[in-house]
């Protein structure tokens, strides 16, 4: 019982954190046209659902770890819809038009491979791939760009992936909602108005700063 | 008998050409490419897939003619390269791979620059599949569709652009595949000295059925 309420409550914030984060992608999107946007908000949808369907399996009792065909598990199928999308979003930002279709072919043989053998080393080496290097790969060049979206979305990737890794139950919830936390933030605002100030207020800052400085000597 | 050894007779005829033709054939497209590298400073994409193709299908010729003529050779070889669809084997992979870089000519020809690498993945994945689980059941019906979409696709995109080239392949992949598919010996045999004769035409450059060429 302790244990639903655990994931009721988890699944409510994140929920709740995405749909605001949804609504202002979206609405972005609507303003500026940007593509990006949409293909963030696609994504931000496929995380929702996936807090959905777990709220909705932890409530009606579905249990996400039964075989459904061969050695294919209801989680692994979601977690493969979540993945393609982080792919497909992933491939999109690196503008890397020529592999728009591997994610969907990766997915194939994954789910493929997992009918005829129980082995879950696959999906856990696309899954590592998938996470950590496009986590880097979009924080770098949010920091470069000054995007606090990209940044949002980086910290999400790593959050979110090292909560897959700690199996430990109140850090891998823990990390989840530190994962749509920092995607809030991103989405917002948070970064570019705190991390990245604009170069007039940051040069007086440093201006204060050192005329401060100056006075004191 | 008599028909034995004739079929025999053109199949030794058929390998011998086919080491000759189509590696040179291979050179040729090759020597377009490179040149063609030098003058623009890059690899044109369409060049290099035809080029693929017919460097693959070297290799299979090559390694086809050690296999089929009476001479001693390595057993590994003889076992590694199968000769038949029914699993994934060195001519099975083979095959596939130049059925794969058909539909990729076919999307770099269209400029579908999302499906330009979408049939080389697709048997990638197959490949490792089947090293991982030995499973290759999805093989032989791949290249039949990848080779069926291949010669359909190159013809209309031959007479679309109205290109020489598209067209040569669109008629030099209905033989091959053809031939691979039909599977009976005489024709197989006479297809083989067919589509070597089409090579020579079209790499030579006299293969020139539309008039006006039209490059996009």
């Amino acid at each position: 019982m302790a244990f639903e309420i655990e994931i009721l409550i988890i699944e409510i914030i994140m929920i709740v954190l995405f749909v605001l984060a949804l609504r202002l992608t979206f609405k972005s999107w609507r303003d500026t046209k940007n593509r990006m946007y949409i293909a963030v908000s696609v994504y931000v949808g496929a995380v929702i659902t996936n807090s959905i369907l777990t709220l909705l399996s932890s409530m009606v009792g579905i249990d996400k770890e039964a075989y459904i065909v061969g050695y294919l598990k209801i989680g692994i199928i979601i977690a493969h819809i979540l993945f393609v999308v982080q792919f497909e979003f992933i491939l999109y930002l690196r503008r890397l038009t020529k592999l728009y279709t591997l994610p969907f072919i990766a997915t194939f043989y994954l789910i493929l491979g997992q009918l005829i053998n129980p082995s879950i080393i696959p999906f856990i080496i696309y899954a590592t791939v998938l996470t950590y290097p496009p986590a880097y790969f979009i924080l770098r060049d949010g920091k470069k760009n000054r995007n606090g979206l990209a940044i949002g979305m980086g910290l999400f990737f790593l959050f979110w992936g090292l909560g897959y890794v700690i199996q430990i139950s109140f850090i891998y919830n823990l990390l989840r909602i530190l994962s749509a936390i920092a995607f809030y933030l991103g989405a917002i605002g948070f970064y570019e108005k705190y991390l990245f100030p604009d170069q007039e207020d940051e040069e007086k800052i440093v201006g204060t700063w050192i005329s401060k400085l100056v006075i004191k000597e | 008998m008599v028909d034995n050894a004739f079929t025999t007779t053109l199949a030794h005829l058929g390998y011998s050409m086919n080491l000759f033709i189509i590696p040179i054939t291979t050179l040729i497209v090759g020597i377009k490419l490179f040149r063609e590298k030098k003058a623009t400073g890059k690899f044109n994409i369409v060049r290099s897939t035809i080029f693929s193709i017919f460097f693959t299908f070297s290799i299979l010729v090559i390694l086809e003619f050690f296999v089929n003529v009476p001479v001693e050779k390595p057993a590994l070889l003889v076992e590694w390269f199968g000769g038949l669809f029914e699993s994934l084997n060195l001519y099975s992979f083979l095959i596939g791979i130049i059925a794969s870089l058909g539909i990729t000519l076919i999307a770099v020809a269209n400029r579908w620059e999302s499906f330009y690498y979408t049939s080389l993945f697709f048997y990638g994945g197959m490949v490792i599949l089947f090293l991982f689980t030995g499973f290759d059941d999805l093989l032989m019906i791949y290249v039949y569709i990848t080779g069926g979409a291949s010669i359909i696709f190159l013809y209309l995109t031959a007479f679309r652009v109205k290109d020489n080239g598209a067209l040569a392949l669109a008629i030099f992949f209905t033989i091959a595949f053809g031939s691979v598919a039909i599977d009976i010996d005489l024709v197989t045999r006479i297809s083989v000295l067919v589509y070597d004769v089409i090579l020579i035409i079209y790499s030579t450059g006299f293969f020139k059925p539309f008039k006006v060429e039209v490059v996009s």
